[in-house]
């Protein structure tokens, strides 16, 4: 071999080599070396939408307060790669390695680093140290509620890995909704729609032109974008949809063969069949086939990212008045539009209006109905309680109703998809410094914080739902209202959903289709518009039988391949 | 122990430490190999005949033959795909890499301006196909410039193109796929055929020029004889690729493979993803079973194919 030769192939064996290490590292992080000080804690956090100015400050309070014991912070460079498998990946590696105590993220669920976890045991169970204890203030002194308390046991259930561990800490919370150009809206003189009814009313008066405004085709305004393919803004408002509609029965329907224990049980095929009977299902699917209608849609909507999306909704050309996104939008677009933020607001999904017709509809037509539950809803957004709305009901509109009816209502508009508990820290195993992390994580959920939190990233901490009425955005105040309604609940997918079925959402509960939102929009031929901004003549019922004929399909789909399911999905 | 006594006896040190290098250079490809090749294809072989539990059985085949028949238990007709993965790869074999053969030959001769003529060529596959393929995506979109001007050239395009682009309807998806895929074929052999028509001795050309041979006389009678074993080892790697291309439909079509895109390729990791992200997340088998399918229709085509290219080509030495 000649010397030539040799020296350029070990030059190149040489960068072969460090190239995979580089490329098997990340151990250590950003932000220099994790520090060995016992009594300094590492903290990595993943930036995303909140950024970290929370964390600078919540830093800066927790070292002055334990200045005598000498307790410090040191955060490495936040690190957007930081979350779901990477995170995971990451605990795997071990304290030892990483030397991080503390990983703010998001994406990984308790199960997944618990004992039934593919990595064992990863990180500290918080329950003792963190929720069983009272929060601290800024001043350092107790709160007079619990962590636990004050985060309940909702949401609780969400940290709590399938052996009952209690892994996760919940450090924000989001929610999904309807976002509203309300310049655009009001040149058309509409308010915010508040149930469904009200929302398709929108639609179609911005699609075939209203108020001295063309229609859509004419102006270039529409009704509504969304972001095209697999994305999951539109599959939360169909959650909505479906937690709305029963909310109580939210967790039975998708932990279907699952006891309340967690336990599995075997049903008959029937019964795995009829899941597909549910009336909440069908209620979702008759909102999808006219909300997603790709008619009404802003050109591009089915080929397009979040920001061009989000750009349609702030900006004027081939632009939409609606979106659905959630309370992070804010800050998503703010670098961008810093101009154009006081003409979007934020409020929770409309309430489906079969929801009006199933408390009411044994009294009352359709139209009084959906009347009805507009009127209530106002009065649950103003947090008013059920015996103020039910006389409410009786004084202002001169209808009588029970106070389950108004109960139902209020449960229905305060039931919100949360994002909240994906956004998840852990005490990595093995930490040295589990003590010091616990009084950091206590701080993390005393009132003070919270308005650390709602003030630096616009957001709201889930162990202080209070109403922001400080910041310089309707779209940041209105947002925060919903988290401090007395009537709001969250459901989610993540984590909490154990059994037989604990892996379905929307996104695989149906075979045929793997994205409904996606599917609609592009293969649905039911519709009232035509392309050029008009109406066709059609009613609103070819939405239905859509939906109804979708699910007749759906059903004889499972029940032709229900062994074929089986023999691929029954776990071991 | 005698091994290395008569490595020791027959080879001097120099030529050991030579040795030792090869083979330790060559031992991390070797690795890899075993683990990312022959562990992952073993494996998927077993997985084909299991069932979600474990046991042993064919109902992963019969559900690959629902797919080809009739529609599998997705909803996904598989027949289909294959037919427009065997027309890609038609076009991108039959048509493309003939033109491939013509253009390289012709900027080897140094015609005016092939440096600029190379560097063209050779931009694309220095790009990632992601940015590639994102760049062609907002170029066929709604608002995109070949789009518009097809809307300029007042090209009756049906209206959900001019609402979502050429990719977002059935009637010109796939069509769009196929030309954005003869525009990236066309530069894909590229550099392995100028390396291989550099190669031939300009002394042939030139006797053939005195001879009174004319360009393509020279290219057909010289250039691709010389150049036929490169040719074959192309063809043949074509071969293998048939069914597994999928000519990234996925980032086309934001994982849906919808308005009739989706090709066998595409088929074979969207069945995967969606059922191991799906109820019970252990359903590998049906896809691993597809993959045998697959491979066992591809194999003869190959060694058939591979035994035609060999007994078609003289070996020319130059």
């Amino acid at each position: 071999m000649k010397k030539s030769t040799k020296t350029i192939s070990m030059l190149m064996s040489a960068l072969l080599a460090f190239g995979g290490l580089t490329a098997c590292g990340g151990g250590g992080g950003g932000g220099g070396a994790a520090t060995k000080d016992p009594k300094t804690i590492v903290v990595k956090v993943r930036r995303a939408g909140f950024g970290t100015d929370w964390l600078s400050e919540l830093k800066g309070k927790f070292e002055s307060v334990y200045a005598n014991e000498g307790y410090k912070v040191q955060i490495m460079t936040p690190d957007n790669s930081i979350q779901a498998d990477v995170l995971l990946k990451e605990l795997a590696l071990g304290y030892e390695t990483t030397g991080v105590d503390l990983y703010i993220s998001s994406g990984v669920t308790p199960t997944q680093v618990g004992e039934l976890g593919d990595y064992g045991v990863l990180v500290e169970d918080i329950e003792e140290s963190v929720y069983n204890q009272k929060a601290i203030s800024y001043n350092g002194t107790e709160e007079s509620k619990t962590v636990r308390e004050k985060l309940g046991e909702d949401v609780l259930s969400y940290m709590t890995d399938a052996n009952g561990k209690i892994y996760a800490y919940n450090w924000a919370q989001t929610s999904a909704g309807l976002v509203v150009n309300t310049r655009k809206l009001a040149k058309y003189g509409l308010d915010i729609p508040k149930t469904t009814n009200e929302m398709f009313d929108c639609f179609d008066k911005i699609y075939c032109g209203y108020n001295g405004i063309p229609n859509s085709v004419e102006s270039g305004t529409y009704p509504i974008t969304y972001i095209s393919g697999g994305n999951g803004y539109g599959v939360c408002f169909l959650y909505a949809m479906m937690a709305q509609y029963s909310v109580d029965d939210w967790n039975t329907f998708w932990t279907f063969q699952t006891t309340e224990d967690g336990e599995t049980v075997n049903l008959s095929d029937a019964a795995c069949q009829e899941l597909y009977d549910d009336p909440m299902l069908e209620e979702m699917m008759k909102v999808a086939y006219r909300a997603f209608d790709n008619n009404i849609a802003t050109p591009g909507s089915l080929s397009q990212s979040v920001d061009q999306a989000q750009a349609k909704l702030m900006g004027d050309t081939d632009d939409a008045v609606f979106m659905f996104n959630g309370d992070w939008m804010l800050n998503e677009v703010k670098l961008n539009y810093a101009e154009d933020l006081d003409d979007i607001d934020f409020v929770n999904f409309p309430v489906l209006s079969a929801v009006g017709t199933k408390v009411f509809g044994d009294r009352y037509d359709e139209a009084t109905c959906d009347e009805l539950l507009s009127f209530i809803i106002d009065l649950v957004d103003e947090n008013k309680s059920i015996e103020e709305i039910v006389s409410a009901v009786e004084e202002e509109m001169g209808k009588e109703i029970t106070e389950d009816d108004a109960m139902a209502i209020a449960k229905s508009r305060g039931v919100t998809y949360a994002r909240g508990p994906e956004h998840v820290a852990y005490v990595t195993k093995g930490t040295s410094k589990k003590d010091i992390v616990s009084l950091f994580l206590r701080m993390m959920a005393s009132d003070d914080y919270g308005a650390t939190f709602s003030r630096t990233a616009n957001g709201t901490s889930p162990y202080c739902a209070v109403e922001n009425t400080t910041s310089p955005y309707t779209f940041v105040k209105n947002a925060s209202k919903i988290p401090a309604n007395r009537y709001y609940s969250q459901v989610s997918t993540f984590g909490g959903l154990k059994g037989y079925r604990g892996k379905s959402t929307l996104t695989n509960i149906f075979t045929t289709e793997s994205h409904i939102p996606d599917y609609v929009a592009s293969k649905s031929t039911a519709s009232i518009y035509t392309a050029t901004g008009t109406r066709n003549g059609n009613t609103i019922a070819v939405y239905e039988t859509a939906a109804k004929n979708f699910l007749v399909a759906e059903k004889a789909n499972v029940k032709k391949n229900w062994a074929d399911y089986f023999s691929v999905t029954r776990s071991k | 122990m005698k091994l290395f006594d008569n490595i020791k006896k027959n080879y001097s040190r120099l030529e050991r430490r030579d040795f030792l290098f090869a083979y330790l250079i060559v031992l991390f490809p070797v690795l890899q190999f075993l683990i990312f090749w022959f562990y992952v294809n073993i494996s998927s072989i077993g997985l084909a005949f299991q069932d979600a539990t474990g046991g042993l059985t064919f109902k992963n085949f019969e559900m690959v033959w629902k797919g080809f028949t009739d529609k599998d238990m997705l909803g996904v007709n598989l027949l289909d795909s294959l037919g427009r993965s065997f027309l890609l790869w038609i076009i991108g074999e039959g048509v493309l890499f003939p033109i491939t053969l013509i253009t390289t030959y012709v900027l080897t001769k140094k015609i005016a301006g092939h440096y600029v003529f190379r560097i063209i060529y050779y931009v694309p596959g220095l790009m990632g196909s992601i940015i590639w393929t994102l760049l062609i995506k907002e170029m066929v979109g709604y608002s995109g410039p070949i789009t518009k001007l097809l809307v300029g050239m007042n090209v009756n395009l049906p209206t959900a193109v001019t609402k979502n682009g050429l990719l977002r309807s059935e009637d010109t998806a796939f069509v769009t796929l196929i030309l954005v895929r003869s525009v990236m074929g066309v530069v894909g052999n590229n550099a392995v055929l100028t390396g291989a028509y550099t190669r031939v001795p300009d002394e042939l050309f030139e006797s053939a020029e005195l001879d009174g041979a004319g360009f393509f006389t020279q290219m057909f009678g010289i250039a691709i004889p010389c150049i036929w074993s490169t040719i074959c080892t192309l063809l043949t790697f074509a071969l293998c690729s048939v069914f597994t291309c999928d000519y990234n439909v996925w980032l086309f079509t934001d994982g849906t493979g919808g308005y009739g895109t989706s090709t066998i390729g595409f088929q074979l990791y969207n069945l995967t993803y969606r059922l191991s992200t799906g109820i019970g997340s252990t359903g590998y088998g049906y896809p691993a079973a597809l993959g045998v399918v697959l491979t066992v229709m591809t194999l003869p085509v190959v060694l058939v194919g591979k035994h035609l290219l060999e007994k078609a080509s003289e070996n020319v030495e130059v």
